[in-house]
């Protein structure tokens, strides 16, 4: 069930009213509509994965309170247990037939042809993102950061949380799983602000990503037929959409968990204002970063041991959290990228003593690293690595000559124009208030009519999936 | 006590609000409404809503028209054929809808011609965009099969992600900036590069297409021809060499038409492959407004030598 569809506009108000009104005012009724109404919207997609779900849930719970009740010994076996199992089902569902075609491939190369045994693998919606919050659960318990819990219906709720049970934001069982252990109380004001963040996230998935996403995938499908003008747009584009599509499901996800009294955390903040790459993840799918930050980069030294060993742990997470985002070459090599640039600014800022103070270096900063992180995404978007490079060297044929068909992707300059605009819209959207709470009420009236009237008036009908499902 | 009335108390406000958010988002929404159905939708002759409007709530006795598909609308030029013709052609749909115009055309008292632009590819059920029908959502949901789609009866909803479509084609036939305009007719203003040009051709010669027999289409085309004594042109717009270089059928097609000509008020006028130069094609089925202009011109003396 997608956010933006026709059943997720009859599924939310029927859950809310059952939750509100129908069930038994306290923690265990609250969290039983939760968990089924978690599971109705995730079997909607395919009842079959919810196997997997339970599995993931039971085998942490069980474990989260062995590892508690264990001595030193024993709780690293059984975390070694919660990782191998976790990430063993994550990498047969999402890296089995990646890694059998590459080493066929590698194999192939070198002149040794061989069949191997293939599977016809389907990735489960959302398995990476639950399984790195069943995960964080674990991690916790061992470094005694949180305590198990004992209520088995509050923990399978925070597991399976619908809002943010396909595409995050991956919450910290720390942060969320009390608020599952407490009972909720309705507060109009934070329901107006979800609604308003449900708005919000939907106008930028309907009228900015989806309507950056029609240039993007002609010029993308076709990039032999374009100049450099529409390549280079087509990526900017995609900057900007996969922004939105991702920020906005976020936002949905967010807005939707407030209905319920339950508050995320913030996934994304402003992040093509960054002045290094390093603050770009800072400000760019927040709750994935930081998990990468906790769980891999302190683990193994952070930056806490020679500067050498810094830049290869930093590579590492990079590359790492690349490849969590899919199984090609596309997204190692995007990871790749943003840790060598990563080490390259930090080199820099090493060796500057001049702060940022300058206003025009400040801007300049903004825009190369909006450069670099735009050269990326043409890996992140193409079909494979060939594809990728094909594409930089269409740009880098500097054919810039006017033609205006050719300019809009053969979709018109209505097309193009609404683009723009759908940019502009969002830049003016950036005015407004971060947490998009007004100081007088008739203020979220305006908001809120207003962006339901430009969803209306300038939205994409198609109910087209949100880019962050395929992860 | 207290907590009850306070949790009772946020609902009511919440609930209020929400009311209030509905009210005013679907009384402005309306208006929009309103105002894009008599200002841009129906102020303009290219939508296919317009021409759907137009062939059911209008009566223009002198008025000939050209049914068919984006061939029709982007080949023949109403202005260079002749007076009071209008063009109907509407971009994607396909036999059905002009069947279904013409049925509409034959109920009215006129005496006029009518041109019905053939496409090779024979009898099919392509409606084209569903903005061509909503406006008239009632009258033709029959003709599209969404009979249960009520979605299109709901102001403030009806119209999601279709409003851009109607400007589009408002703005077109304002600014004629991409596209020329007359009549019901849009035109290819602006010609593909010769490399988009030719890629095209190399698409269709792995793309071939077909004739499609639909007995019943025939049938009640057949029987429309029989019910009037008005003359009916059917004509074959040009196509591109490479379209018709990869044709799978093409003498059921000449069967087709054949036949039909034999009735006494049809003739058959086929120009499929009568220009030759890359210059006059927006792509290998559609001319562009050059070609429009040369070929509108020859058809208007041929259809005057049956006259």
């Amino acid at each position: 069930m997608f956010f933006n569809s026709v059943e997720f506009l009859l599924f939310l108000p029927i859950v809310f009213v059952i939750y509100w009104f129908f069930c038994p005012k306290n923690v265990t009724g609250q969290n039983i509509i939760i968990l089924f109404a978690s599971y109705v919207f995730y079997g909607w997609w395919d009842w079959r994965f919810l196997s997997l779900i339970i599995f993931s849930t039971c085998l942490d719970f069980f474990l989260g309170i062995k590892i508690h009740s264990s001595k030193l010994s024993k709780k690293k076996f059984y975390l070694i247990i919660s990782i191998a199992c976790n990430l063993g089902i994550l990498g047969f569902f999402k890296y089995f037939n990646f890694f059998t075609s590459s080493l066929q491939k590698s194999f192939l190369a070198i002149g040794y042809t061989f069949d191997i045994w293939s599977l016809n693998v389907i990735l489960p919606v959302g398995i990476s993102f639950y399984t790195f919050q069943t995960l964080s659960y674990s991690f916790d318990i061992f470094n005694n950061k949180l305590k198990p819990t004992n209520d088995f219906i509050s923990y399978s709720a925070f597991v399976s949380f619908f809002p943010q049970l396909v595409a995050g934001p991956i919450e910290r069982a720390k942060n969320l799983l009390p608020q599952f252990l407490n009972k909720r109380y309705f507060h109009s004001t934070n329901a107006i602000n979800g609604c308003s963040l449900i708005l919000y996230g939907l106008f930028k998935k309907v009228v900015i990503a989806d309507r950056l996403a029609i240039y993007v995938n002609t010029v993308f499908n076709d990039y032999y037929s374009y100049n450099s003008i529409s390549l280079t747009l087509a990526v900017i584009f995609f900057a900007i959409q996969i922004y939105c599509d991702f920020s906005g499901y976020s936002l949905i996800a967010r807005g939707t968990a407030k209905l319920f009294g339950f508050e995320l955390m913030v996934n994304f903040n402003r992040p093509y204002f960054s002045q290094s790459i390093t603050e770009f993840w800072r400000r760019w799918h927040i709750s994935l970063s930081t998990w990468f930050r906790d769980y891999v980069y302190i683990p193994i030294g952070g930056n806490r041991i020679s500067k050498k060993r810094t830049y290869i742990n930093l590579m590492l997470v990079f590359v790492v959290s690349g490849l969590w985002h899919g199984a090609n070459w596309t997204f190692v090599f995007w990871g790749f990228i943003h840790g060598f640039f990563a080490i390259v600014f930090l080199m820099f800022s090493n060796n500057s003593k001049m702060k940022n103070k300058n206003r025009f270096r400040k801007y300049l900063n903004i825009l190369l690293v909006f450069i670099i992180v735009n050269f990326a995404w043409i890996f992140f978007r193409s079909e494979n690595i060939t594809h990728a490079f094909k594409y930089l060297y269409h740009i880098l044929q500097f054919d810039f000559s006017y033609n205006l068909v050719e300019i809009c992707a053969e979709k018109g300059p209505l097309n193009l124009f609404i683009s723009l605009l759908s940019i502009f819209l969002l830049y003016l959207s950036y005015l407004l208030p971060k947490s998009l709470i007004f100081n007088k009420p008739f203020k979220t009236v305006i908001f809120n009519v207003v962006v339901l009237l430009l969803i209306i008036v300038l939205g994409v009908n198609g109910e087209s999936e949100f880019i962050y499902f395929q992860f | 006590m207290e907590n009850q009335s306070l949790y009772i108390s946020n609902f009511k406000y919440f609930f209020k609000y929400l009311f209030f958010l509905l009210l005013i988002f679907f009384t402005l929404i309306g208006t929009i409404d309103l105002f894009f159905e008599r200002f841009i939708i129906f102020n303009n002759q290219i939508t296919g809503a317009s021409k759907i409007n137009r062939i059911l709530n209008y009566q223009y006795t002198n008025e000939i028209p050209i049914f068919g598909s984006s061939r029709a609308q982007g080949s023949y030029c109403p202005s260079i054929i002749g007076d009071n013709v209008f063009n109907y052609g509407i971009d994607g749909a396909s036999s059905n809808i002009w069947l279904f115009f013409l049925e509409q055309e034959l109920k009215k008292h006129k005496k006029s011609h009518i041109i019905i632009n053939f496409d090779l590819s024979g009898f099919s059920n392509y409606i084209g965009s569903l903005s061509n029908y909503i406006p008239n959502y009632r009258l033709t949901k029959n003709l599209i099969g969404l009979n249960k789609n009520f979605k299109y009866n709901i102001t403030g909803i009806k119209y999601f992600g279709y409003y851009e479509y109607y400007f589009k084609s408002f703005l077109n036939e304002k600014i004629n900036l991409t596209k020329i305009t007359q009549n019901g007719g849009s035109f290819e203003k602006n010609t593909l590069t010769e490399k988009k040009f030719n890629k095209l051709i190399i698409k269709r010669n792995y793309n071939p297409d077909q004739y499609t027999i639909n007995e019943n289409a025939i049938k009640k085309f057949e029987n429309l021809i029989k019910s009037t004594n008005r003359r009916i042109f059917v004509v074959i717009a040009p196509y591109h060499i490479s379209y018709l270089n990869n044709f799978n059928n093409i003498e059921a097609v000449n069967d087709f038409l054949n036949k039909i000509n034999k009735n006494d008020n049809l003739n058959v006028i086929d120009f499929r492959n009568e220009f030759t130069d890359n210059d006059l094609f927006f792509n290998t089925t559609h001319m562009n407004y050059n070609g429009a202009q040369h070929f509108s011109k020859v058809l208007k003396n041929k259809i005057h030598s049956f006259l």
